[in-house]
Parts: C-alpha cells; sequence; structure tokens
C-alpha cells in the first residue's frame, strides 16, 4: 500500500509549509504580521469549533462566548490585578471549558439536539454579551482597554509585545492546538466522537457512554476558544462586548472551518487562510467604494461557491491535488 | 440469563406490547417471532434500553437493568443489531466494528486486529476500508452483527439481520450464530424466515397485537391452533 508514501509526503509539505511560516517574519512587516496572526487565532477557533462540529457533530452557534470570556478573563487578570497572562491562560481555559461543559450539560442531558442546540449556544453568548454590555465592572459597552505597553517590557513575561511576538507566540498556540486535536480525534476518544456524530443511538447500542463523549468534546473545544480570545485580547488591546461577544463573531469564525472542510484538522487552517485575507480585502474596497457591507457579500458568494464547488470543502479537494489523501474518498478524517 | 416480566409498553392510547414475559436460557438460542406490528420491535427496544418500558422489569444476569441506559446494558454484556441498519455512514467498515471492539479495550491496535477478526469471521475482509456508507444491503446486514459482536456479548439480540439476504449469506450467519451458541453466547432474534427459525432456535415465543401467544419448542409452537390460526397459515403448519 502507498500508505508510508502519503505519510511521508504529508510529514515533508506539513514541515515546509511550517518553515514558510516560521521566516515569513523576516520579509513582512508588521501589518501583514498582525493579519496572520489573524489567521492564525481563526484557524485556532475554527480548530476548536470543528473538533465539536466536524468530528463530535455538535452544532455551535455560540462560540463568542468562549472566545469572549477567554479575552475578558485573560485581560481582567492582567489589568485590574497585574497577574501575568500566564496565570491568566490557564484560568481563561478551565472557566470557558467550564462553560463549555454547562452549556453541554444542559443540551446532552435533556435531549436538546440539532438546531435546539444551535439556538441554545446562541442564547448563552447573547446573554453572556447583554450581562457584559450592563456590568461596571467589565466597561460596559465602553468597552476594556489594556494599558500601554511598558518600555522595559519583558514579553516572555508579560505575553504581551511587537506584532513579531504575537505572531509567534499565537503560531505556536495554533500548532499545539492542532497537534493535540489531531491526537484526539486519532484517539479511542476520536472514534466514539465519529460514532456519536453518524448515528448517537447506534453508538450508544455499541457501548459509547455518549453523554460523556459529548461533554468532553465541548469542554475541550470551549477551552481551545478561549485561549484564543485571550491572545486576541492580548494582542487588540481593547475589548468590547460586541466585539468578542457579539454574534457576529461566532458566525465568522465559523465559516473557515466550514470553507476549509469540516470534520478535516487542516480544513480550518486552510479556511483561514482563505477567509481573513479575503475578508479583508473587501473592506478595504468596500471603504474605498463607499459600499458598506461588501465583505459580508462576499462572505455569502464564497460559501456559495465552495457549496456548490467543493461541498465536501476546499481542504479534501486540494487535499487529492497534491495527494495527500489516504487511499480513499471514504476517510474524510485524514489530516 | 434474561427473563422478562410483565413487560408493557403504551404509546398514548396504543398498547404495543402487553404484559410479557418469557426468559431466554444461557447459551441458547430463542426466536421472537409473529406477524408485522405484533410488537417484536418494540419489545427489542425495551430490553436493549432504547426505549422505556410503561411497565414490567427486565433482568439480566440477575439483575434488574430496566433503568439502565443502552451503553451500560452493552457494557454488560448485552447487544443489538438494529432492523433498520445503522452504520456510521461518514466512518470505514473496520472503523464501525472498531468502536464496539473499544468498549473492552483501551488500545487501538488490539481493537484493529479484533475487528478484523470478526470481519473475517462473516466474510467482510475485502470491505474493510470501504466506507460504510457505500455497502450493499447484505453487506450492512453483516456490519450490523460485525459491530455487535465486536461488543463481545453475551446476549445478542438479533433484530431481523437474515431478512433479504440470498440463501448463501444467510447460510454464512447461521454458521457464526451456531458457532457463538457452542461458545455460551445467549442468542435472542427476531426473524420471519421460519426456515431458519426452526432449525436454530431452541425456543420460540409468538407475539400477536403485543400479547404472548405461545412460547415453547419449534415442534409445540407450530401445532398450536393459535399460531396456525393468526401467524403461520395452513401452508405455513405443514412446512
Amino acid at each position: 500500500m502507498s500508505g508510508s508514501t502519503t505519510t511521508r509526503r504529508q510529514v515533508a509539505l506539513g514541515s515546509i509549509f511550517l518553515l514558510i511560516l516560521l521566516l515569513l517574519p523576516l520579509v513582512v512587516d508588521g501589518y501583514y504580521q498582525t493579519m496572520l496572526t489573524t489567521i492564525f487565532i481563526t484557524a485556532l477557533v475554527g480548530i476548536a469549533w470543528n473538533l465539536m462540529m466536524g468530528f463530535a457533530g455538535q452544532l455551535s452557534l455560540g462560540h463568542a462566548l468562549y472566545f469572549g470570556i477567554g479575552a475578558y478573563v485573560v485581560a481582567l487578570m492582567a489589568e485590574r490585578y497585574g497577574l501575568s497572562p500566564w496565570l491568566g491562560f490557564p484560568v481563561g481555559f478551565l472557566v470557558t471549558s467550564g462553560l463549555g461543559l454547562v452549556v453541554g450539560f444542559l443540551g446532552f442531558r435533556f435531549g436538546v439536539k440539532g438546531v435546539y442546540f444551535a439556538l441554545l449556544t446562541i442564547a448563552f453568548a447573547e446573554f453572556a454579551r447583554l450581562l457584559f454590555e450592563h456590568w461596571d465592572y467589565v466597561g460596559k459597552t465602553g468597552g476594556l482597554f489594556l494599558g500601554s505597553v511598558k518600555p522595559d517590557n519583558r514579553s516572555l513575561i508579560t505575553l504581551r509585545g511587537s506584532a513579531t511576538f504575537y505572531y509567534y507566540a499565537v503560531l505556536a498556540t495554533t500548532l499545539f492546538a492542532w497537534l493535540w486535536c489531531g491526537y484526539l480525534v486519532r484517539s479511542r476518544l476520536g472514534y466514539f466522537w465519529r460514532a456519536v456524530r453518524d448515528d448517537e443511538d447506534a453508538a450508544r447500542a455499541l457501548g459509547v457512554r455518549a453523554f460523556r463523549v459529548n461533554l468532553l468534546a465541548a469542554g475541550i473545544s470551549a477551552g481551545i476558544t478561549g485561549i484564543a480570545g485571550g491572545w486576541f485580547a492580548l494582542m487588540n488591546g481593547n475589548l468590547f462586548p460586541e466585539s468578542v461577544l457579539g454574534m457576529r463573531v461566532s458566525i465568522d469564525f465559523i465559516i473557515a472551518p466550514i470553507v476549509g472542510g469540516l470534520g478535516t484538522l487542516c480544513g480550518p487552517i486552510l479556511g483561514a487562510l482563505i477567509v481573513v485575507p479575503l475578508n479583508e480585502i473587501a473592506k478595504e474596497a468596500g471603504q474605498a467604494l463607499g459600499l458598506n457591507g461588501l465583505n459580508i457579500l462576499l462572505y455569502g458568494t464564497l460559501l456559495f461557491i465552495v457549496i456548490v464547488a467543493a461541498p465536501d470543502g476546499c481542504w479534501p479537494w486540494l487535499a487529492n491535488r497534491l495527494a495527500l489523501a489516504g487511499r480513499s474518498s471514504s476517510k474524510p478524517d485524514g489530516p | 440469563m434474561l427473563q422478562i416480566e410483565s413487560l408493557t409498553k403504551r404509546f398514548s392510547g396504543l398498547v404495543a406490547v402487553n404484559d410479557v414475559s418469557f426468559s431466554a436460557a444461557k447459551g441458547s438460542i430463542t426466536a421472537l417471532i409473529g406477524p408485522n406490528g405484533a410488537g417484536k420491535t418494540t419489545c427489542f427496544n425495551m430490553i436493549a434500553g432504547a426505549t422505556a418500558p410503561s411497565n414490567g422489569r427486565v433482568m439480566f444476569d440477575r439483575h434488574d437493568i430496566t433503568q439502565l441506559t443502552p451503553e451500560k446494558r452493552c457494557d454488560l454484556g448485552l447487544s443489538r443489531t438494529f432492523q433498520i441498519m445503522r452504520p456510521l455512514a461518514g466512518m470505514s467498515v473496520l472503523d464501525n466494528v472498531m468502536v464496539g471492539a473499544l468498549l473492552r479495550t483501551t488500545s487501538l491496535s488490539v481493537a484493529r486486529d479484533e475487528a478484523r477478526e470478526i470481519l473475517a469471521s462473516v466474510g467482510m475482509t475485502s470491505a474493510a476500508d470501504r466506507s460504510a456508507a457505500s455497502l450493499t444491503l447484505p453487506d450492512r446486514k453483516m456490519l450490523e452483527l460485525a459491530k455487535a459482536l465486536a461488543t463481545k456479548p453475551q446476549l445478542l439480540m438479533l433484530d431481523e439481520v437474515m431478512a433479504g439476504l440470498r440463501a448463501q449469506e444467510a447460510e454464512r450467519i447461521v454458521a457464526v450464530l451456531q458457532t457463538l451458541r457452542a461458545s455460551g453466547t445467549t442468542i435472542l432474534l427476531i426473524e420471519h424466515v421460519m426456515r431458519i427459525v426452526m432449525s436454530l432456535a431452541e425456543k420460540i415465543i409468538v407475539l400477536q397485537q403485543g400479547e404472548k401467544i405461545a412460547d415453547g419448542s419449534p415442534p409445540d409452537v407450530v401445532r398450536n391452533p393459535r399460531v396456525i390460526e393468526s401467524y403461520l397459515g395452513r401452508k405455513g403448519a405443514a412446512a
């Protein structure tokens, strides 16, 4: 079988891709580095969301909840209490994965499935947004601002710094999350996730503890999303309920994994590489032409094209072209 | 091994299963037969935990399992197939069987080896890497059986696994079931193919309109006037 040659090609092309990303800041300026970091954050949330949707089969339309709470936790701990994000990130992870477990518990315990589960996730995210918009402690709609970076700042302690610092830090986080998720979906738990995704009752008849397995997906997905939110907070320096907890955030984040390919590990990364630059271009074009909302129109068009041309997403299509796919198209779970 | 005590299921007014009791001895094959709509599958679902009974108890290995979830029952050694086949359509045939095998082991390689063995025993080795969604009807039936076997059941419940199969394929399943029985597995099956029921089962339960009308050895049951009247017909009785 050509299995091992395929694996070697995967490793080789993956290493080249990573090497390019590592060297890129040497040739591109801060503007592009920041845009690339946004791509990484989008990919990171996409990987997390896809774990729930693509592998465990739970549609969440409220991932802004975890992104926003993760962002606020890291920012508040740094700004109000002067605590290093080294502490903020673990706390953010625990808080958001805890929230994921709560939302998941309510959904799975009471058999809220499919569209109704999606509505539940929206409700929680919107509730959090409204709460934050009226809560003095977090600055209400006026937002929360991080103080400017001090001259004697040491990035490895404050986790704040230049565009280049965020670039490498978020790249490392995304790589770590990607490897972790890759490990998980290939593990015993990953088999159970896919079984529950395909047919929950049939999976339970095979002894799969669907409730626990579903909860794990929700908790891990939420926690990773919270970490992504934390990086967004540090990089951006300002947070508004609408900009991190809003409905629009939830929607924006799921476009990339859908365009890239549901249930694939590389799909969210490819999707982010397509969607984020397109969004930037459309925004600028929109401003230049005085056409507000051009980027939304482009999003819609892009989704339409992908659904018609590559219903499984761009990654399975590209993987076939690069001869990276396994033996047959029957395995949408390849890397 | 399995004991059903006055199992009853009411669906808002309709009594699908009414006060049915029977038992299945360890290492035996028991068949559940009856016309369409007799309540066989409902009965099955209550034993497997997919449907909660309105009344009655399910005893498995002398434990009351009436309140347990389907996955817990599977863990205890009670495995079932679905009449309407439910392959895990996004996964390969081998992965489907591995999910069952992973109930008893945490090692993927052990589960993979076991799954390959089981696929070989039902004659599906060549289909292992295919998508479960691409299988033909007989292969889907075989996959249902293979998945259930992978969980290493003490009680195997088969809901019409042989319906729609060619004689040769049905023979293959019969051979697998005989091997299982010889190794001490208890089997409960719903089946319409009377030739197979008569040759395999030690005991036959006949349901009609939710009620048990006969319970006994195959020769006794086919001589039972109520069974002839309602289910087999004169032609079936002659067979």
